[in-house]
């Protein structure tokens, strides 16, 4: 063997065996682990950071500094396969984590759910989720409202409180907004005239806006999974004259959406957000406390409060003396029912599900404002 | 517990070497610059993944996948028979693109973004491969099969046509061979084991949906495989071992979480850059990459 290569290689398995080590020898302090699997760089890595920046605000806030420790489980740029899988192992395995808050997108958590029941590992999710995530692990628990309610909640307004019966519907075919488009489809009482599943992510949806020109519509849904896809579509409605009402999720609207399609294009679309106490001093108090440690606004504001939520819950496990993943399950199953947190009065049912719905919002001079009929 | 973490690598290492092994045998034996390889693994994971979630035991399912990749491998080297090089390349990627699109887009079969959940560990005559252990003893005994058959390919009457088509394939042609032949007898074994090693990597995580599969995937095979050096086996097996634990070891590296991800990915980067100054025909390369 040449010698550059030797060195190569036994360089990296030096490295690699002193920073095993490394980790090993470190201090343990009396406290338990917590995992945060996050994405830490690409698209979404500012959701990710939300999780973390929150979490590490709210232990602070809720003075767990001495209880818990945070470990983070970087994914990378994409959450889903062995990237992720090598994650939590090095969590449970050398960190010997066995509570995490998931802070990655559904294909992560579903790639990780198997490992759960078997390890008896909680992983609690602030982020929706549906019918997949809800039914993925006995050990995945979801605090974030669920994909179903985002299709009911819109259903029921659309039809009922505005009377629309036709209308246009455009999904993102990505997981989190097929389902809402599924459960939007099964629900509704009027006619889905339109109905298409687009690309998400590109900047010229033209041809999917003509086609719906040319029909008959009282209202146009949009579901999508990032605010990219939205806001190139409500940019060319806007320059095309649409004057129909726009319905869309939380996640289409953000500063992103705002900078590309414009204040004028946004004005005035129905936006369905994931329903916490907006207006308790608490979350006031959370989020202001958050600009001031990290100058800015929390990018998914309910991603920030469920945070919130979640680690209140596992420092209450812990204050009962319980610190396996075990233990804290079934605590939250029994105890976590009625319970005030930011995220308002939240239950779990038996699957560890809670059963938070959306509010209608309305976009008034760039800012979400609450709707009043 | 550390045994877990470890033996996890290994079964990932484990498929990554088939997954590069195979590649070896097309780009770096044969000189075809397939980056379609991404689409075998996951014509083999889909397929093995659909099969067993329908009842079909795991050795039909596994062996299905393998050929039904062998098969794509086969019908993909005709329209491509003329091309070499770049063109080559972009006619591969598209494939992948036509693959992925498939996973993505045909919801009734593949189910979409929503993926395939709850793919069954392997069980083989009676015996089950549902811990990590086990599974990684099976992942064992495949790479050990695979990197045989593979060897011994390299080195048979027939290895040595692919090479010199590599290296020459006008004047194999002028010496009477069917290169076209050849060259689809190559991409269709690799595609094999890629879709063998597709099957394995569907059973081991549980899950799959299109995200695993796209070209961004194919990244760190086709690195292995430079960095290991072309046409070597030998060299793939270290590169794979030590390109799967380098971004492991920098996950042991205490940073904020802000730039824990870039940092790693520029760590990572960099140590691959001088890896190339410093050997640039990979670590056990026989030919220039070109």
């Amino acid at each position: 063997m040449k010698k550059p290569r030797r060195i190569i290689i036994f360089s990296i398995v030096v490295l690699f065996i002193l920073l095993f080590i490394f980790s090993l020898n470190k201090p343990t302090e009396d406290k338990v682990k917590v995992g945060i699997m996050t994405l830490t760089t690409g698209d979404l890595a500012f959701l990710g950071q939300n999780i973390v920046d929150s979490a590490i605000l709210a232990k602070e806030e809720l003075g767990l500094e001495d209880k818990i420790e945070f470990v983070i489980g970087d994914v990378g740029r994409l959450s889903g396969g062995s990237e992720t899988i090598s994650a939590y192992r090095k969590l449970v395995d050398i960190d010997n984590v066995e509570i995490i808050i998931d802070g990655m997108s559904s294909d992560g958590t579903m790639a990780v759910a198997p490992n759960l029941d078997r390890d008896k590992v909680l992983m609690i999710t602030p982020l929706t989720g549906g019918e997949n995530i809800d039914n993925a692990a006995d050990y995945l628990f979801r605090n974030g409202p669920s994909d179903i309610a985002a299709g009911k909640n819109p259903e029921k307004d659309i039809y009922e409180t505005f009377g629309f019966k036709r209308v246009a519907l455009i999904t993102d075919n990505a997981e989190y907004t097929l389902d809402i488009s599924k459960h939007f489809r099964s629900e509704f009482k009027g006619e889905i005239v339109f109905d298409e599943i687009i690309t998400p992510d590109l900047k010229d949806y033209r041809t999917v806006i003509s086609k719906i020109q040319s029909k008959d519509i009282d209202a146009i849904v949009i579901n999508t999974a990032t605010g990219m896809s939205a806001a190139y579509i409500l940019k060319e409605l806007y320059e095309i004259g649409n004057t129909e009402p726009i319905f869309t999720n939380f996640l289409a609207f953000n500063d992103n959406t705002l900078a590309i399609a414009g204040i004028d294009a946004v004005e005035g679309i129905y936006v369905y957000n994931p329903e916490f106490d907006e207006t308790s001093e608490l979350t006031k108090d959370f989020f202001e406390k958050y600009n001031t440690k990290y100058g800015k606004n929390p990018a998914i504001p309910f991603h920030s409060t469920g945070t919130y939520d979640v680690v209140k819950m596992i420092g209450e496990a812990i204050d009962a003396g319980l610190s396996t993943g075990e233990e804290i399950h079934d605590y939250l199953l029994e105890n976590i029912q009625d319970w005030q947190g930011m995220n308002g009065i939240v239950s779990l049912d038996e699957k560890g599900n809670a059963q938070t719905g959306f509010v209608l919002r309305v976009i008034r001079n760039g800012k979400v404002l609450p709707y009043e009929s | 517990m550390i045994q877990a973490y470890f033996i996890h690598l290994l079964i990932l290492i484990g498929i990554y070497i088939i997954l590069a092994i195979s590649l070896q045998l097309s780009l770096g034996f044969t000189g075809l610059l397939n980056i379609g390889h991404i689409a075998f693994f996951a014509i083999g994971a889909y397929t093995a993944a659909l099969l067993t979630l329908n009842g079909v035991p795991f050795i039909i399912a596994f062996l299905l996948a393998g050929i039904f990749a062998t098969i794509s491998g086969f019908l993909l080297s005709i329209p491509t028979r003329k091309l070499k090089g770049d063109y080559l390349a972009l006619a591969t990627i598209a494939f992948t693109f036509v693959v992925y699109a498939i996973a993505l887009n045909w919801t009734k079969l593949t189910r979409g973004p929503l993926g395939l959940p709850g793919i069954p560990r392997p069980s083989l005559f009676g015996i089950s491969f549902s811990s990590n252990f086990s599974f990684f003893i099976l992942t064992l005994i495949i790479v050990l099969i695979t990197y045989l058959i593979i060897k011994k390919i390299t080195i048979s009457p027939f290895g040595k046509v692919l090479e010199a088509i590599r290296d020459d394939e006008l004047a194999i042609k002028v010496l009477g061979k069917n290169t076209f032949k050849m060259k689809s007898y190559a991409l269709a074994i690799s595609a094999f084991f890629a879709g063998i090693a597709g099957s394995l990597y569907a059973h081991y995580i549980n899950y799959i949906d299109p995200s695993s599969f796209t070209l961004m995937q194919l990244i760190p095979i086709l690195v292995i495989v430079i960095v290991g050096g072309l046409a070597s086996l030998r060299g793939t097996i270290i590169a794979t071992i030590v390109l799967i634990l380098l971004p492991e070891a920098l996950r042991f590296i205490g940073m904020p979480s802000a730039i824990l991800g870039p940092m790693r990915q520029i760590i990572y980067a960099l140590i691959l850059i001088l890896i190339l100054i410093y050997k640039p025909k990979g670590f056990y390369g026989k030919v220039e990459l070109e």
